[in-house]
């Protein structure tokens, strides 16, 4: 085996003193000046930022430690497109946000100071000054922003596209309003938690930026069936919509929304509980190009809901049921007839279904290639027979079986001998392994090596 | 690493159920870990009565993987949200509380105010419920309350509120485990930190405190802990005897003859109140064999009362008293000495005599 020569070999004499120690630092020095170096003489400049753009910032920073011409390549720009630093949170102080803000100029294109909660509404109009070209922003938990970095946004980015602003609760109607004046360009939209936001606020950002594509507002009570009338009727090219935890919806809105947007392929409504099978029928009603599905906590749903629903949306993928517990095995027999891409499942909570539900899924035109997702925790009359049906579903790669009291261990292991790669979840507690058998590996010291 | 994440997935499900315990009961007072041989595909978490409980299989796997994410989040391996973080430490705290680094990542959160300083509070009483003597505990409170009371806009009846609390707490930790000298040293520090300075409100506190360990003493006699917590309270009685005017001092004394008019001054006070100690615990002795911390507290109180005779103007007092008190210690112990028939009792009485003769006497010269 050819020995790097950067390991002494073992014949040397140990006591060499100064002047050999020397020798090799000089030999270190030699090699590593820039022009000398393998990576720079062999590929261009461009190709080294290529390689560059694709770090994190980290990398970046540690690369830019490395050499003059590196610190010239790795603090270019056209590296710092894009920037997360989730990281580093507390750390992240109004300071750092300028600085990044100076050096990457009119380059920034994507920033992410989710979880970072130091940073104030000064540095982020610092910001929004210099980097106009942003087009996506993540103040996820940046909880000191307030309606003047939405208003400073607004007056300077025009370009923006994506913003998040979940979390950050002193935000109002205000900053939607500023925002639906200034970036008309505005196709994501996450307000989600905060609490203050309106209707008005809501209608006023419809107004404005009618290119909305994706809305997320979880958590935010205050948001009302008129609110989201406005929303479906100004911007029709909705696709993704998230009023998880918006309580007072009623069937009303989700009709509007049905009949306007067209489009919706994500569309959450858990945490609504006013909501009636009327609501499914209209959504089956026009909106053919639903693929995922979450209603959990909309416990008045019925099978004539579902049925509705299965027989128009053949493009479902995903669907969360948790706790429509009126639902019953009708209701699975319909998905497993008219949902070919269903790859996710959650029937938690579900108390009236039972193997037989489960053994028509699991025959299903879905269930060999694409079911991957099944949740069935909470369920108590699923047992071991469950399991066993569930063998024909090759993709199956997750089940959740917590509560389901008739589960026995042996059910699992058979179900894990036929699915080796399936990750089963229960409140059984993990086996340890046995201790490795074999001949454990060798290891000796250096002088052993010696004698 | 994706390995850990694997091992064990019910852990997550499990800190669900245990926060979702501590939010729903907000009297709950005990934890406890449920021997159990077997596992049933059922929750670990039981809550009943205000106690919550987690059963034994899913303790060594549940901290191995809190603990594996903690770390990690902590040397900034794997960085979590905080609300992730401050479920994770519940769990590890529960299991392990004498963790002083995971208590100090709550203070983190509490510090950025992630985490309500009276939902903490509340947490670690429970925690307290299942390891009485956990010193990290007590720690945590005190920084806890130390913060909460120097906020700016605190009010005073919040302020007793929390003593309040913290007295209530400190006995039940002191009962649930023999001589917890954490619990009575933080019950000390409360009195320091949290109690009115000065006025009616003390002297009631005060009052109610003596009374206190006048009933914990008779009932727990050889928690030398309590008893050293006696001795400060009264210590703190007397000092406040000498700031303050008292009319009616005999407030203070127990319901037994004494020697000394307490209302003359406040020397006068002190000594009756000693005198009184001495009866009482003259009764105990007798009633209860062999049990050295009465007698250690016995040196107390007499050298109390050397200090008190030394030092008072009062005619009343003055070597004469002290002489005939040493007299009676004297017949007391030789009478003990004779007549209880435990050996290490008879040892107790006769150093009480050597104590007398060798140290008590020389000091008073």
């Amino acid at each position: 085996m050819v020995k790097p020569w950067w390991i002494p070999s073992l014949g040397r004499k140990k006591d060499h003193g100064f002047s050999a120690m020397k020798q090799n630092y000089i030999q270190l020095t030699r090699v590593f000046l820039d022009e000398e170096a393998m990576i720079n003489k062999k590929l261009p400049k461009e190709l080294i930022l290529r390689i560059f753009s694709y770090l994190d910032v980290v990398s970046l920073c540690r690369c830019a430690q490395v050499s003059k011409l590196w610190n010239e390549l790795a603090l270019d720009g056209m590296n710092w497109q894009r920037i997360d630093l989730f990281d580093f949170q507390t750390d992240v102080e109004g300071i750092v946000v300028e600085n990044i803000a100076r050096r990457c100029g009119g380059f920034l294109k994507t920033l992410s100071l989710r979880g970072c909660q130091s940073v104030v509404d000064s540095s982020l109009r610092t910001f929004a000054q210099q980097c106009n070209n942003i087009e996506e922003l993540n103040l996820n938990d940046c909880k000191k922003v307030t309606d003047s970095t939405c208003q400073s946004l607004s007056k300077y980015c025009p370009k923006l596209q994506r913003l998040n602003i979940n979390s950050c609760s002193a935000i109002s109607d205000q900053s939607l309003k500023d925002l639906s004046e200034g970036c008309h360009q505005l196709t994501h939209i996450n307000i989600s938690w905060c609490d203050h936001i309106t209707e008005s606020g809501v209608e006023a950002l419809a107004r404005g930026c009618r290119k909305i594509k994706v809305f997320i507002a979880k958590g935010c009570p205050n948001i009302t069936d008129r609110a989201v009338m406005t929303l479906a009727h100004l911007c029709p090219n909705m696709e993704v919509i998230n009023l998880h935890s918006c309580s007072s919806l009623t069937d009303d809105a989700v009709q509007q929304l049905a009949e306007n947007c067209l489009n919706i392929r994500y569309l959450c409504l858990s945490g609504c509980p006013n909501l009636t099978d009327t609501a499914l029928m209209t959504l089956a009603q026009h909106c053919q190009a639903l693929s995922t599905l979450e209603v959990a906590g909309c416990s008045q749903f019925t099978d004539a809901g579902f049925q509705a629903l299965a027989r128009s949306c053949h493009l479902m993928e995903k669907m969360d049921l948790e706790e429509c517990s009126l639902i019953t095995d009708a209701t699975i027999i319909h998905l497993a007839m008219n949902c070919a891409r269903l790859e996710k499942l959650s029937l938690s909570h579900c108390e009236l279904i039972t193997d037989e539900g489960i053994r028509h899924l699991s025959t299903s035109q879905c269930a060999a290639e694409n079911l991957t997702v099944l949740e069935l925790d909470n369920c108590p009359f699923i047992t071991d027979a469950s399991l066993d049906h569930l063998i024909s579903c090759y993709n199956l790669q997750r089940i959740e079986l917590y509560d389901c009291q008739l589960i026995t261990r042996a059910g699992i292991r058979r179900l894990r001998n036929h699915l080796p790669n399936i990750k089963v979840h229960a409140y059984f507690a993990p086996v340890t392994p046995p201790p490795a058998s074999g001949a454990t590996r060798q290891r000796y010291c250096r002088c052993c090596v010696i004698l | 690493m994706s390995l850990q994440e694997d091992d064990f997935p019910a852990a997550e499900k499990i800190l669900a159920d245990l926060d979702n315990v501590f939010r729903t009961d907000p009297e709950l007072e005990d934890f406890f870990i449920i021997p159990v041989s077997g596992n049933q595909n059922k929750s670990p978490v039981v809550h009943a009565d205000h106690s919550l409980g987690l059963e034994s299989w899913c303790v060594q796997h549940l901290y191995c993987y809190v603990y594996g994410k903690l770390i990690n989040h902590k040397t900034r391996k794997k960085r979590e949200d905080p609300k992730v973080v401050a479920r994770l430490l519940r769990g590890a705290l529960l299991i392990n509380p004498e963790t002083a680094a995971f208590w100090n990542m709550m203070k983190q959160l509490i510090e950025s105010e992630r985490v309500g300083p009276e939902e903490d509070l509340r947490f670690s009483a429970v925690v307290l419920g299942f390891k009485p003597k956990c010193s990290e505990v007590f720690t945590h409170r005190k920084w806890v309350l130390r913060k909460m009371v120097a906020q700016a806009d605190v009010q005073p009846m919040a302020v007793l509120k929390y003593l309040q609390a913290e007295l209530r707490i400190t006995q039940l930790a002191a009962s649930k485990y023999p001589s917890n000298y954490n619990a009575w040293n933080h019950r000390k520090w409360v009195l320091e930190a949290l109690a009115p300075k000065g006025g009616a409100e003390q002297k009631e506190l005060l009052k109610q405190e003596l009374k206190l360990s006048h009933c914990w003493t008779s009932n727990h006699v050889s928690d030398y802990s309590g008893l050293q917590y006696r001795q400060y309270v009264m210590q703190t009685v007397f000092s406040t005897f000498r700031h303050e005017d008292f009319l009616c001092r005999t407030e203070w004394l127990l319901e037994l003859p004494s020697k000394v008019e307490a209302k003359c001054c406040s020397s006068c006070a002190a000594a009756s109140v000693l005198e009184q100690e001495l009866q009482m615990l003259s009764e105990l002795i007798v009633r209860y064999e062999g049990h050295e911390s009465l007698w250690y507290h016995r040196r107390f109180v007499l050298h109390s009362l050397q200090k008190v005779c030394v030092s008072a103007v009062c005619a009343k007092l003055g070597a004469s008293l002290f002489n005939s008190v040493v007299g009676s210690e004297r017949a007391f112990a030789s009478s003990v000495c004779r007549e209880s028939k435990l050996a290490h009792e008879n040892g107790h009485a006769s150093r009480h005599l050597n104590w007398i003769e060798n140290v008590l006497r020389i000091t008073a010269a």
